[in-house]
Formats: C-alpha cells, structure tokens, sequence
C-alpha cells in the first residue's frame, strides 16, 4: 500500500510538470504585455525596454520557464501584478471563502442526497423513485450560474430574503454574533445552488450503487436468513454500496473548487473563483498561473485520496 | 411448426432502438431536442423580425402580442434572437463533440491496440488533461484566443477528449483479444484497417452514447463562456450571450424576458439530451450502466 502510495505520488511530478508547461506557455503566448497598465505613459520607450529586460520578458518561453518553475520550488510562486503583493498571500486570504462554501456545501448535499438515493433504490420504479430521478435530473441539466441568476432574482430582488451578493454587508461594521449572522446570511443562496446541483449526481450515484449491491448473493443469503428488509438494506447492503460515493466524493473535491467559478461570480462571493476569474481578465500572470497550478494538484490530491479510500474502505481491491 | 414471417432476426441495433422507444423519459427528450432543432432550423419562417435590427425607439419593451418576448437594449425581437441563437448553440455543441469524439477515438484506438509506449504516452497526457479543472483551462484559453464562436467550438473539443479517449481503450483493449481480430490479422490486415472496419463498429455503441451526453456539454460551456464575454461574439445571437444581459443588475431584476428564456432553453436542451442519452447507455450498452 505505501509503495503504492508512493509510486502514485511520483507519478504525479510529471503530470504536474506537463500541466505547467501548458499552462505556462498558453498564458505567455497571449499578445500584448501585461505591464503596460502599470507604467507611466510618459515614461520613455527605452526606459520601459530596459526594464522589460531586466525583469526577462523578452527571455525565450524555456528560459522563462525555468526561472519561474526553481522559484516555484522554493515557495516563491511570485508577485501578483494587480495587487501589488506576493501571490501566495492573496491565494491564503482567499482560499478559506472558497474551502467554506465548498465544503459546507458538499456536506449538505451528501448529507441530504445519500439517504435519498438509498430509499429511491429501496423503492425502485415507486412514486418517490420517479420524482426522484426527475429532480435528479434537473440537477444535472440546469447549469449553476442560471439557477443562481433565478435565486438572485427571485429570492434576492424580488422577495428580499437574502442579500444580493457579497460575502458581508459592506459598511456595516458588524462584530462578532452580527457578524457571523451577516455572513451565513450572505452564504445561504450560493449554498443552496452549489448543493442542489451536487446532491443530483450522489443522489443518481447512491441509488445505482445500492441497486448494484441488493442483487447480490451475499443479499439473497441475508434474505434467506429470515432478516427483515431493513435490516437487510441498511446493516449489509449499504456498507458496500457507499463505497463508491467515496470516489465521488473526493473527484468532485476538485470539481467544486473549480466548478464554482462561475457561481462565485455570480455571487461576488470572494473566494478562488471569482480571484482566478477576475486575474485573467486582468493578465495577472502570476496570480493565474499559481491558482491553476494550486488547482490541478488538489484535483490529483483528490483522486490519490479516493483510490486510498476506496482501498481502505474495501479489502477486495488490491493494488500493486 | 412454421416459422412466422413476422418474426424477423433482429440485428443489435435494432433491439436497441426497440428498448429505446419503451424509455419515457428517453423519447420525451428526443421530442424536445426535434422541436429545438426544427425551430431553429425554420427561424426565419417563424419570425417577421430581423434579426439584428435595431429600432433604438422601442427598447426594453415588455412581452406583447407584436413581440413574444419584448425587445433587449437595442430594440431587437427577443423571441427572433433567441430562435436564431438556437442556431448558435446547437452548432457549438454538434461540432465540438465532433472534435472531442474524433480526438479521442483516434487516441483511444491507437493507444489500446498497439499498447507499449505509444499508450503510455496518451495515458499521461489523458492524465493531464484531466486534472485540468475544466472551466477553469477554458476561461484562459478563451481569454487568450480572443471571443469567437470558432474558438469556443475548440476549446470545448479540445477539452472533452479525455473520457471518450478512456472508455474507447479500455473497449479496444478486450476487444483486440478476440478470436475476429486476430483472423482478420492472419489475413494480413494492417492494422488501420483493422481499427476502422473491425474495431470501431463494434465499439459505436459506447461511442454513440458518449457524444450525445457530450453535445449537452458542448452547449453548456458555449453558455457559460458567452456569459462571461468571452464565447460567441454579439451581435451574433447565442443563448450564452442573451443570458450575459443578467450581467446588468438592472436587467437581471427588471428585464427578464432577456435571460430567462434563453437559460430556459440551454436547461431544457440539456435535460432533453441528459434524457436521451440516459435511455441510449440502457438500451445500447447495459454495460455501461453505472
């Protein structure tokens, strides 16, 4: 298991590497220099070359690459152009909005949408199984950044139960339980959209799953013991059948935290997204190319700890 | 006893195109996604308006009998826009997936046949296709190549290769091992032949139900990118782009006849096409039955 682990994680340095150099050369052969918004127009054109020079934006991709990949090792992922301050600061002032949306939001949805499924299995082709597998649908179909503009308008606008967006009413100078108040009044409607649209595919997820398990000998054998029908679903078939909501659970860690950027924006919620967002629009390059980067190793982080779970939760699956 | 004429032997395909017809759900969406795509089509037999016509007196007028869905900042017929932006959507999605499909059938093909390193190779670049946050890889792009409809279509294309790519390697790979590979190889076949006339028809079905869900992807990032400002150009009508008039506060709270129907439309279109690729995976490849 740990040299499998290991080997694993190995494997994820070239990946990383691959992932970087794309994403370093799509951004660096965007046209125009992003500086030019930050120099003095009345600054003389040789004077603005030299600087260019000396800071390498004229060096060759692979010169450039290499600069900025040994620097990256050390932890200095660099210097945000926009604002004005090192990357990584902006990045840790922003990533606890986002890890609180997404994981409250995961919560819920897994919390609402296993149970759900499982009785949906339970009562395969009954009413309730039909209008859940409808629901089930629209969440996968209605994409996030409309449902939150009909949450916005009806809700925020129209009946005035929530505010508009934000993550605090500003100017208020609330403290402390009016502060946190405010917050989790802010936080309610991207919460909602962000675990509507999730709960449908663990609802889907956990209904296959368990109809997968009930056909099972192992089943039958409990069955034939004489056990009740409820005895027989929730102590020996839902053990296994959750596993696979493991996986899912983990590969849509990485989902979420991408996944939001346009239901941030529509929020103006102030986390990675709607960061990530407004430094492309701004050419901020450093800012992009560390938040991507931070990204795609949570998204792999997330699929090592799934196949992990998925190990440890089941003695059948072995790896070498 | 004589055998009836009637009961003809039926071929794979025809067994499940009769399962198919039994699926509700899945016909109910093949009706909506027929009506979509015929209006669409027969735009400019459906409306007196002009598309982009701009009649600057009349903007933001309410719903009415002269027009269905009022008019947007211009003065422009909202129920002609969104009928032609049909036009715009469905085409990004049909061509991107046909991207998407074409790349990773052809990885997927050659990286499971020929295995070695030509397959690891493919695996890893698989690999880092897909921990790329998608959305995300497709806003930078998108910011770099500049809004265009062209753009969006690849972008999309070049992203959704990954899981086609996977399923078709993993079919490949069970399937080369079978007996009719195998002859057709002692023929002599080479082995582009034998990937096109052996291999690739009998792996359609996956192939089949990976595109039609893939279309509902196509246009769902087409609306997502054109909402942003960065997909399908104004004043070329797309549902993306009608829906980004929900960018002004004021539009948003007062003018919903602007975004509404479109998100409608992008929403019903992807529930239709999550419908009837659901019932097509059942009734083609209960395999692939999650």
């Amino acid at each position: 298991m740990y040299k499998y682990i290991i080997r694993r994680l190995l494997l994820m340095i070239p990946v990383l590497v691959g992932v970087s150099i794309i994403i370093f050369s799509l951004i660096h052969l965007a046209p125009g220099d992003p500086y030019s918004a930050m120099i003095d127009p009345n600054t003389p054109t040789e004077e603005i070359e030299n600087m260019l020079q000396n800071i390498g934006y004229y060096d060759p991709l692979p010169v450039k690459y290499t600069k900025w990949a040994s620097r990256a090792l050390t932890g200095d992922l660099g210097y945000s152009i926009r604002y004005q301050e090192p990357v990584v600061d902006i990045i840790t002032r922003r990533i606890g909005n986002t890890l609180l949306l997404s994981v409250l939001s995961l919560t819920l949805s897994v919390v609402i949408a296993v149970p759900l499924g499982v009785i949906s299995a339970t009562k395969q082709y009954s009413k309730f199984d039909y209008i859940a597998t409808i629901f089930a649908f629209i969440g996968m179909s209605l994409p996030a950044f409309f449902f939150a503009l009909l949450m916005i308008k009806f809700l925020a606008f129209d009946l005035k139960l929530f505010p508009i967006s934000g993550m605090q009413t500003i100017g208020s100078g609330y403290t402390g339980i009016r502060l946190l108040w405010d917050v989790v009044h802010h936080m309610m409607l991207p919460v909602i959209v962000l675990s509507f649209l999730q709960m449908a595919s663990f609802m889907r997820y956990s209904r296959s799953s368990v109809l997968e398990v009930i056909k099972q000998d192992y089943i039958r054998t409990a069955r034939a013991k004489g056990l009740s029908e409820k005895l027989v679903v929730y102590r020996h078939a839902l053990r296994n059948a959750l596993i696979p909501v493991i996986t899912l659970l983990s590969s849509s860690l990485g989902f979420i935290l991408s996944g939001a950027i346009l239901t941030e924006t529509v929020f103006s919620w102030p986390g990675m997204g709607t960061l990530i967002y407004q430094s492309i629009l701004n050419r901020d390059y450093p800012l992009v190319i560390a938040s991507t980067m931070l990204l795609s190793i949570c998204v792999l982080l997330a699929n090592l700890l799934a196949d992990i779970l998925y190990a440890v939760a089941d003695p059948r699956i072995k790896y070498n | 006893m004589s055998l009836d004429k009637s009961v003809k032997s039926q071929s794979p395909w025809q067994i499940g195109f009769e399962r198919l017809k039994k699926n509700r759900l899945a016909m109910i969406g093949f009706t909506l996604l027929c009506i979509v795509v015929t209006i669409s089509v027969f735009a400019p037999l459906l409306t007196s308006y002009d598309r982009d016509a701009i009649d600057t007196l009349n903007s933001y007028q309410k719903p009415s009998a002269e027009h269905w869905l009022g008019t947007d900042e211009l003065g422009r017929d909202t129920f002609t826009r969104l009928l032609y932006g049909g036009r715009i959507s469905l085409s990004v999605g049909l061509v991107s997936t046909s991207i998407a499909v074409l790349i990773g059938v052809i990885l997927g093909t050659t990286g499971g046949y020929h295995g070695g390193h030509i397959d690891n190779i493919i695996m890893r670049i698989v690999d880092i296709f897909m921990c790329f946050p998608f959305f995300l890889i497709a806003i930078v792009v998108a910011a770099i190549l500049g809004p265009s409809i062209w753009n969006v279509m690849i972008i999309s294309g070049i992203l959704g290769w990954t899981g086609i790519a996977r399923i078709v390697r993993a079919e490949v790979l069970s399937l080369k091992e079978r007996e009719f590979i195998e002859a057709a190889r002692a023929l002599g076949l080479n082995s582009r032949d034998i990937i096109i006339k052996h291999i690739i028809p009998n792996i359609m079905a996956p192939i089949i139900v990976y595109a039609t869900l893939g279309i509902a992807r196509g246009i769902l990032s087409e609306a997502g990118l054109s909402f942003l400002g960065l997909g399908v150009k104004p004043p070329t009508p797309s549902w993306g782009n009608m829906l980004a008039a929900a960018q002004s506060m004021r539009s948003l709270r007062l003018h919903w006849w602007l975004w509404i129907p479109p998100g409608c439309l992008v929403f019903f279109m992807i529930l239709s096409i999550n419908f009837l690729g659901d019932g097509l995976r059942d009734a083609l490849d209960p395999k692939l039955k999650q």
